[in-house]
């Protein structure tokens, strides 16, 4: 009886198989046989206009014309905040003393920051954790965002998919400013004037970490744009490309970032000794 | 401006970003790192009263301890007590014994002589009678002989059976 069940499932299986098979190869002569729209702008203008978007603008609301990136930004952040207030107001108060998953999951990632704040910056670090959570939260599902593939139209007419946030060159300087800023701050906060200055010291951090931002971002925007752009590569490729591309950049780009920004406020906010005067030297002796 | 770098969307991005790290704070990262403290004072505290119960654990079986010592010293001087007044006890009893078998020797001496002195009496009272008695008979026996051969006499006749 078993043996005759089996069998049965065998020629199921195949069946099924078959279909899919036949289901996959008619799809693939479909969309090669098919034409497609004319493409109305070449692959130089495609990738120029994803690094510089000067033609690809989309209305903010009325308001202004703006890089789709900043849209992009707006998006994550409204969602995010909205997370936050979700969790705030429904889970965090029935947060137990023994943790279930998903309060676990959230423990864990904010202690994951205020951890590395505190590791590589002994003093004033309340601030530091707080900014390297949300930049870290920020960088994250502003890079995994770009999968999601949300489309929107331009000032132009046409539809374009909006890009992660930190591709846009104004985001990354934005963002690269900001640590800087805030690492000033740090710096200010605990030496003074000594602060500014070791703060000063490295007056090109800002640029280095705002363009390691937008290059790595826009690097794997190109890429997907380079893959989506010609549709024999579109098959199967993109799975691989855009998952793997999106998800690495998203983690060690959030992992570079906060780790930099937590290590040079570490550094700048350091507690100096104060030198000893050669008369209290002699004095002591 | 080269590569499309706008100061305004700048500032619009930096702006953005500020309320993002604000808000994150208030509403996630503060009430979270919050709670987490508290867990940790809670554990702290349970830690604590752990320490405490485990210390008072100790004590309490350090004053059992030195209780039971106290009650093994007692019971050994208790059972030392008891053992002198029993050894006391036995030597008076054994004292009160002997004083008393001396008694009834004693008792029993004075009892034998009496006894003896008894005998000796009733011996000589008796060895008296028999010797009155041995008197008597023979006195009466020579009387008897005497007044038949007077009878005899007096009567001329034969001896009178």
């Amino acid at each position: 009886m078993r043996g005759k069940g089996a069998v049965v499932n065998m020629k199921e299986r195949k069946k099924w198989l078959i279909v899919w098979i036949c289901l996959v190869a008619v799809l693939l002569v479909a969309s090669i046989l098919v034409p497609g729209n004319a493409k109305s702008e070449s692959i130089q203008e495609t990738m120029r206009d994803a690094v510089l978007h000067d033609t690809g603008r989309i209305s903010f609301f009325g308001l202004k014309d703006v890089n789709p990136g900043f849209i992009s930004a707006v998006t994550v952040s409204v969602f995010l905040l909205l997370f936050a207030a979700c969790v705030r107001i429904f889970a965090i108060p029935r947060f137990k003393m023994r943790p279930g998953k998903f309060q676990m999951l959230i423990e864990q990632l904010v202690s994951l920051f205020d951890n590395m704040a505190k590791t590589n910056s002994p003093h004033r670090n309340g601030f530091l954790g707080a900014y390297i959570f949300g930049a870290g939260v920020y960088i994250f599902v502003g890079t995994f965002f770009e999968l999601f593939g949300v489309q929107m139209q331009t000032t132009a007419g046409h539809m374009i998919t909006l890009p992660a946030p930190l591709s846009d060159v104004n985001a990354a300087i934005a963002m690269g400013c900001m640590s800087y800023l805030v690492i000033l701050s740090g710096g200010v906060a605990q030496n003074g004037l000594r602060g500014v200055g070791s703060t000063l010291k490295e007056f090109s951090l800002p640029i280095s970490m705002s363009f390691r931002l937008f290059g790595a971002l826009l690097s794997g925007l190109l890429v997907t744009e380079l893959v989506y752009y010609y549709v024999n590569l579109s098959f199967v490729l993109p799975v691989v490309v855009a998952v793997m591309f999106t998800l690495l950049h998203a983690l060690i780009q959030s992992y570079v970032l906060t780790m930099l920004v937590a290590l040079y406020y570490g550094e700048v906010s350091e507690v100096h000794e104060k030198k000893v005067s050669k008369k209290a030297k002699v004095e002591a002796a | 401006m080269p590569l499309n770098i706008d100061w305004q969307q700048i500032l619009l991005h930096a702006l953005n970003f500020v309320i993002l790290v604000g808000g994150l704070y208030f509403l996630l990262f503060g009430p979270v790192k919050k709670f987490m403290a508290k867990r940790e004072e809670y554990c702290r505290g349970m830690e604590e009263k752990a320490a405490q119960t485990l210390e008072e654990a100790e004590k309490l079986k350090a004053d059992y301890a030195a209780q039971l010592q106290t009650v093994d010293e007692e019971i050994d001087r208790k059972r030392a007590e008891a053992q002198h007044a029993l050894d006391v006890s036995v030597q008076q009893q054994l004292t009160d014994a002997k004083a008393q078998a001396a008694e009834i020797v004693m008792d029993a001496h004075k009892a034998a002589d009496r006894t003896r002195e008894k005998i000796l009496a009733d011996t000589q009272k008796e060895l008296t009678e028999i010797a009155v008695q041995a008197a008597k008979k023979l006195v009466y026996e020579n009387q008897t002989d005497i007044f038949d051969s007077f009878l005899n006499k007096v009567e001329g006749g034969e001896p009178n059976e």
